[in-house]
């Protein structure tokens, strides 16, 4: 029998499940054949699974998007302070070519790169070129 | 009452019930794995966002730092605007709330003004020039939005 849309699922006519054992001819009418059940049941728990899956996908929880703009923003105001800071020093001691250096290893895309930060994106731990520029700064007195 | 219809319709519930309950947990699943995608882009431009709006105050507590620590060299006129500026960029607000940006914006303006007074007083305006340049070639255009106001 296959899926006209009027069961308890919205999506119509995506799937062709048998939902019965009945259709099988090879076989006598037994409904209760538990080999039978359990592979039809796998059947239609996959598809509705499968359509239920799909339609959630679309259906993300509506703040998450600036929920996470929100939580890792103070964090990247922190990195953003403390590149700056490393920068106006730079600055100020006029030494061109190490400003200029600076910029370059300090840039945004290579703060951020993924390697420095876990699953969840949070730093782990004390970022690297940060540190090593901090240093270059206290040696420059 | 026939037994058989009994069992027919206990039957067709359970399936009906069962293939809800199917399309629930896919639902379920399906939600949680595109809010958690949302959350972790949210955080991505959260990043990138607050990183480029702070490059400037880090920045000016690079270029105050150093002109307090060197205070000897200048004119002791401008001691007391570099207080002042301190003051403005040392505890400025770093959260995304609706005061806190505005207070943030309010503060950053405040800033520069008084950046470009001390940075004239002690004559290394070269220090400041290029300000916004640096602020763009390290902290990149930003990929949020069209208009970044949309975040807020």
């Amino acid at each position: 029998m296959p899926c006209e849309g009027e069961c308890s699922c919205s999506k119509k006519g995506t799937t062709d499940v048998q939902i019965s054992s009945s259709a099988n001819k090879d076989s006598n009418d037994d409904v209760w054949d538990e080999d039978r059940s359990v592979s039809s049941n796998a059947d239609i728990q996959r598809s509705h699974e499968k359509q239920g899956y799909l339609d959630g996908l679309s259906h993300a929880k509506e703040s998450s998007l600036q929920a996470g703009f929100d939580t890792a923003f103070p964090s990247g105001a922190q990195l953003g302070i403390a590149v700056g800071k490393i920068l106006g020093k730079l600055r100020s001691h006029n030494d061109e070519a190490l400003f200029i250096q600076g910029k370059q290893e300090l840039n945004i895309g290579k703060i951020m790169d993924k390697k420095y930060f876990n699953d969840e994106l949070e730093l782990a731990g004390e970022h690297e070129i940060i540190s090593k520029w901090q240093k270059i700064v206290e040696n420059l007195k | 009452m026939d037994i058989s219809d009994i069992d027919y319709n206990i039957d067709t519930d359970e399936v009906l019930n069962l293939e809800e309950e199917y399309y629930q947990k896919g639902y379920k699943e399906g939600q949680e794995h595109s809010t958690k995608q949302q959350l972790t882009e949210g955080k991505e431009y959260g990043y990138q966002t607050a990183f480029q709006r702070f490059l400037i105050v880090g920045y000016i507590q690079g270029l105050v730092e150093e002109w307090t620590v060197h205070l000897d060299d200048y004119n002791s006129s401008v001691s007391n605007h570099l207080v002042q500026l301190n003051e403005l960029v040392s505890d400025i607000p770093m959260t995304n709330g609706d005061s806190e940006v505005s207070e943030f914006e309010k503060r950053i303006n405040k800033a520069r003004n008084k950046l470009r007074v001390i940075a004239t007083l002690v004559k290394e305006s070269w220090k400041i020039n290029k300000l916004d340049e640096v602020v763009k070639q390290v902290g990149g255009q930003l990929q949020v939005s069209e208009n970044v106001d949309d975040m807020w």
